[in-house]
């Protein structure tokens, strides 16, 4: 007999079972009614006859409920009425299963937004044939970068591997006609595609003799974006920066290269480095296909089927020994290590305690939210006492009442879970657009995808079983007795530090925690924000560009920075403008070695390229020497230093006229400038070195490209589109982007420190409320338990005051206890965070002190609530309570 | 409850009788029952109540199929109709059958 078909019977039976009811009945009718015929006609009148039928039948219900058992899948019937239950349980108490539910979409929610930022950073996710044999080369702080020499000898001589393909990462072209925008590409090994197993699913990839010609494969988005996902671009020519490729193929979709997080648009054949990034190969000996000690390519290798990734490894390192006997490096050996093909490229180890981190705090948050829910339920099943009892008392089994009980538990996770998962998905909107802010795209799908709907259902679960098992298993293990009497007591009396004060001090301990870290947040991202920055960061508009996407020489580039000022200075609107390489308080200012010249100190400073007006339109005080002009003098190259870097160097001369070298070259100070905050407004005063972007552009390689920076006498946003316009009449074809206020770009810097206080401190202030939340249920509970006593005590005169004495003991009692646990807690948590903190101590004394106090307010209002309703009651009344 | 001269029936030997009588034809419940009790000289009589869970259990089977038609007496009335697992679930349980019987009598002869 077929399993399959049967169960198919079977589910066909769920969806006809109103009409199953109405046949059986008929059936059974019939049934009598044939009998009763015949009966008839034996010579029993009709009446009788009928009679005698249905008597012969016998218990009709018994055979209607066993016929419709034939049928029924019975964990499924049981599920559903207890599914229909629930609801109707819940309904009956909306104020707690809103609570509960609230408690739990919070919980839920932080853990689901954190487990898919989790997703998109750790875990693999390349959309690629067979990603598990792929391996990339990895260093012990991140992604390698190989000479070319060494990436072809590993690619010969290393067994284990089927191929190996390099790449090099950021090359920027511009595209698009009337708007052009920048693109981030890659150069690419023409194996690339193979090796990957990422071949073009329209058009092909690249062939072993195009190394050197001008063929692009485009990304799936940017054909779909740019080029209205048109089938027939595959052989079209497009125009990249100033150069025409010919389009070969399209990348399959959600395809973006192997490097976690860069979203690259096009890659083209490795060969064409030259033409395409003109600073590749300075400072090389010779070609780069030819320099051992030029390492700029990251390598990423097709393992044999077969071979395991420590195989391979061990084979690698036989390579590497080999190499390095032949061409030893001068720094150390080659050591390098096979990670997943999409590991994270920078700073890995970081990446995965930080995200660790939060885990366990969401994962506290959460331990919160059941906690409290969990009270609730005890405090509820408290009052369930009767409806459980008469229920145990007319034959329901205790297991089968678990598991009713544990059925609203899930339902209630449930609930919470859809919430979390609507929370989440705006969070990790949020967090999508928070990308938009970095130099470069970035590709990190924050979106929830299977995994994490997996994740959150799994902990939806354990957090139904967390929260739900101990009230159901205590609220059903009762004496029968004692609870039928109405007596709304019994059952917790006895234990005097059960589950529920346990909970509570947890609960108390927990919110403290987390409101000390949010209070030391706060504290110092309110220190951090009233750092004068050294500069005056207002009315300003920026703008970035990027000669080199639009295929500039530095040169040329050089050339357009002078023309360029010169038209959006000429704007009425404008006070002054300046361009520089980087703008202060970005992600990474670059960083050169300075030193005077035939020194043997060198110290390292951040290096800017600028112009003319960069100092004033930045509002930097020259407090020494000249601003640079566009004009090339004889001599030295000019360069102005700040005040730090020129008490370090020239230690009570006056630096201008004096000789500076950075990596060597020697330039003419020609100012000094104020102290400006270079990397984050909470550093100390750091040596800056600025040069003429005019004269060395060719030197800086920033991500960022070049920025405009134009001060204005009001709103900076009137003069963006002057100022487009003047760019645009310049230079057709060149990409402007990352258009901002200063007061926007300054703001970020403090991104983290702001985030952090703005999660711990809602983190915590929900942990706070639940806490009060389940100290009032623990209070009212307590209250409702002792009203006979209360009113026995009131009747032999006892003042209300005693009485409130007596009940606010109990909640102030717990309060203390979870104060304490908490406030050491929050102690040894805080000694982790002191790194993250700015003009603010780890041990903050007003802090802890602030928080204790907030939280002994909260405490006691929830306390004193229920314990003043007690205290008001009426004696005899409350004796005769219930 | 019913006449008390009936012997139980053996446990398991309901499914087959029905099938059985189900061979030469579609019936309804009550000619079902009114079949099994004539053919075995009224030696048997299956109980009303538990005739339907047996017919609905083996519906579920896929042993039989039922649909509705016009009784003899002009009502409408459910008819039963052997499948073709059905036909093979009778010849299974009719030959286990036969020799469980012939095995029992061969014990009780021998003792």
């Amino acid at each position: 007999m077929s399993l399959k078909k049967e169960i198919g019977n079977r589910i066909g039976y769920l969806a006809r079972r109103q009409r199953f009811d109405e046949e059986l009945e008929r059936e059974i009718q019939f049934h009598i009614e044939a009998r009763a015929d015949e009966l008839e006609r034996s010579g029993l009148a009709r009446e009788r006859a009928l009679a005698e039928a249905r008597r012969e039948f016998g218990s009709g219900a018994r055979a209607r409920e066993e016929t419709r058992a034939a049928w029924q899948i019975g964990w499924l019937e049981d599920l559903a009425r207890d599914l229909r239950y629930s609801c109707r349980a819940l309904g009956r108490s909306p104020g707690f299963a809103a609570a509960a539910v609230v408690s739990l979409a919070l919980g839920i929610g932080a853990n689901t937004t954190v487990f898919s930022m989790v997703k998109a950073v750790l875990l693999g996710s390349l959309p690629v044939r067979e990603p598990e044999r792929l391996a990339s080369f990895h260093q012990s702080n991140g992604a390698a970068r190989l000479s070319y020499p060494d990436f072809e000898d590993y690619r010969g001589q290393v067994s284990a591997f089927e191929d190996v393909a390099a790449s090099y990462p950021s090359v920027p072209r511009s595209v698009g006609g009337a708007n052009p925008e920048r693109l981030w590409g890659q150069l690419v090994s023409t194996n690339y595609f193979s090796v990957l197993g990422a071949e073009p699913p329209l058009g092909r990839a690249f062939r072993g003799e195009e190394n050197r010609s001008r063929v692009v494969v485009i990304s799936h988005s940017l054909w779909k974006r740019k080029f209205g996902g048109d089938a027939s671009i595959a052989g079209r020519t497009i125009g990249l920066g100033d150069k025409n490729y010919v389009v070969i193929g399209i990348a399959p979709p959600s395809f973006h290269g192997n490097i976690r997080g860069l979203a690259t648009d096009f890659w083209i054949p490795l060969g064409l480095y030259r033409e395409t990034v003109a600073q590749l190969g300075q400072g090389a000996n010779g070609p780069l296909e030819q320099d051992r000690n030029y390492p700029w390519l990251f390598v990423t290798a097709r393992l044999k089927r077969g071979i395991s990734r420590a195989a391979a490894q061990a084979a690698l390192a036989i390579v590497e020994t080999r190499l390095d006997r032949l061409y030893p490096r001068v720094d150390s050996k080659r050591n390098l290590r096979l990670v997943a093909a999409d590991a994270l490229s920078v700073a890995p180890d970081q990446a995965r305690a930080l995200l660790g981190t939060l885990m366990a705090v969401v994962g506290l948050v959460l331990l919160v939210a059941c906690a409290n829910v969990a009270n609730l339920l005890l405090a509820r099943s408290a009052a369930r006492q009767q409806e459980i009892g008469v229920r145990l008392a007319i034959g329901a089994g205790r297991r089968r009442l678990v598991r009713q009980l544990l059925t609203e538990s899930v339902l209630l996770a449930a609930i919470g879970a859809v919430g979390g998962i609507a929370l989440a998905w705006v969070a990790t909107g949020l967090m999508g657009k928070l990308q938009g802010a970095l130099p470069i795209p970035a590709a990190l799908d924050f979106g929830i995808d299977w995994r994490v709907l997996v994740f959150t259902a799994g902990m939806a679960g354990v957090a139904a079983m967390g929260f739900g098992l101990v009230p159901a298993l205590k609220s059903t293990r009762v004496e029968l007795t004692s609870m039928l009497k109405a007596d709304g007591g019994g059952t917790f009396a006895p234990r005097r530090f059960g589950w529920k004060n346990g909970l509570v001090v947890a609960q108390v301990a927990v919110s403290l925690v987390l409101l000390v870290v949010a209070g030391l947040f706060l504290r110092s991202l309110k220190n951090a924000s009233s750092v004068p920055l050294g500069m005056n960061a207002r009315n300003v508009l920026l703008l970035s560009f990027d000669p080199r996407a639009a295929g500039y020489s530095n040169q040329r580039a050089e050339n357009l920075f002078g023309v360029l000022l010169e038209r959006v200075r000429a704007l009425p609107e404008v006070e002054s403008a300046g361009l520089a390489d980087t703008m202060p308080l970005s992600l990474s200012p670059n960083a050169a070695g300075v030193s005077r010249p035939g020194a043997n100190t060198v110290l390292v400073a951040d290096i800017y390229g600028v112009t003319s007006q960069y100092f004033r339109t930045l509002g930097i005080p020259l407090v020494r020497g000249r601003d640079f002009d566009s004009g090339q003098r004889p001599g030295l190259p000019p360069a102005a230093i700040n005040e730090a870097l020129a008490a370090r160097l020239f230690a009570g001369e006056d630096a201008v006229g004096k000789v500076v070298a950075w990596e060597g070259m020697p330039h003419e100070v020609i100012a000094v400038a104020g102290n400006a905050k270079s990397r984050t407004p909470t550093e100390g005063p750091r040596p800056q070195i600025y040069v003429s972007l005019e004269r060395e552009y060719g030197y800086f390689w920033g991500l960022y490209g070049v920025v405009l920076g134009v001060r204005t006498a009001g709103a900076p946003a009137t003069v963006i589109d002057p100022v487009r316009r003047r760019m645009r009449e310049l230079e057709p074809s060149l990409p402007v982007y990352n258009v901002e206020a200063i007061e926007d770009h300054a703001g970020r810097a403090l991104l983290v420190p702001r985030l952090c206080g703005n999660l711990f401190g809602i983190f915590g202030a929900i942990a706070l409320a639940l806490a009060a939340v389940g100290l009032y249920g623990v209070m009212s509970y307590a209250v409702r338990r002792r009203t006979r006593e209360i009113g026995i005590r009131m009747a032999i005169g006892a003042q209300p005051a005693d009485v409130l004495r007596l009940l606010a003991r109990q909640g102030i009692w717990l309060t203390g206890i979870g104060l304490g646990i908490g406030l050491g807690t929050a102690y040894f948590v805080s000694r982790i965070l002191s790194g993250f903190l700015y003009g603010v101590s780890a041990r903050d004394g007003a802090t802890y002190a602030g928080v204790s106090l907030l939280l002994l307010a909260v405490a006691t209002v929830a306390v004193l609530v229920p314990a003043r309703r007690a205290a008001r009651m009426d004696a005899l009344r409350s004796i005769r309570y219930e | 409850m019913k006449q008390a001269e009936c012997p139980e029936l053996l446990p398991g030997t309901l499914y087959m009788m029905v099938l059985r009588t189900l061979r030469r034809g579609p019936l309804h419940g009550y000619a079902i029952a009114r079949r099994i009790k004539e053919a075995s000289g009224e030696g048997l009589a299956i109980e009303d109540g538990s005739l339907y869970p047996a017919l609905n259990r083996m519906l579920v089977k896929g042993w039989l199929a039922a649909e509705w038609g016009i009784s003899e007496n002009n009502r409408k009335a459910r008819f039963y109709r052997l499948t073709p697992a059905g036909k093979k679930q009778l010849q299974r349980e009719s030959s286990q059958f036969e020799r469980l019987v012939q095995a029992i009598r061969l014990v009780m002869k021998s003792a």
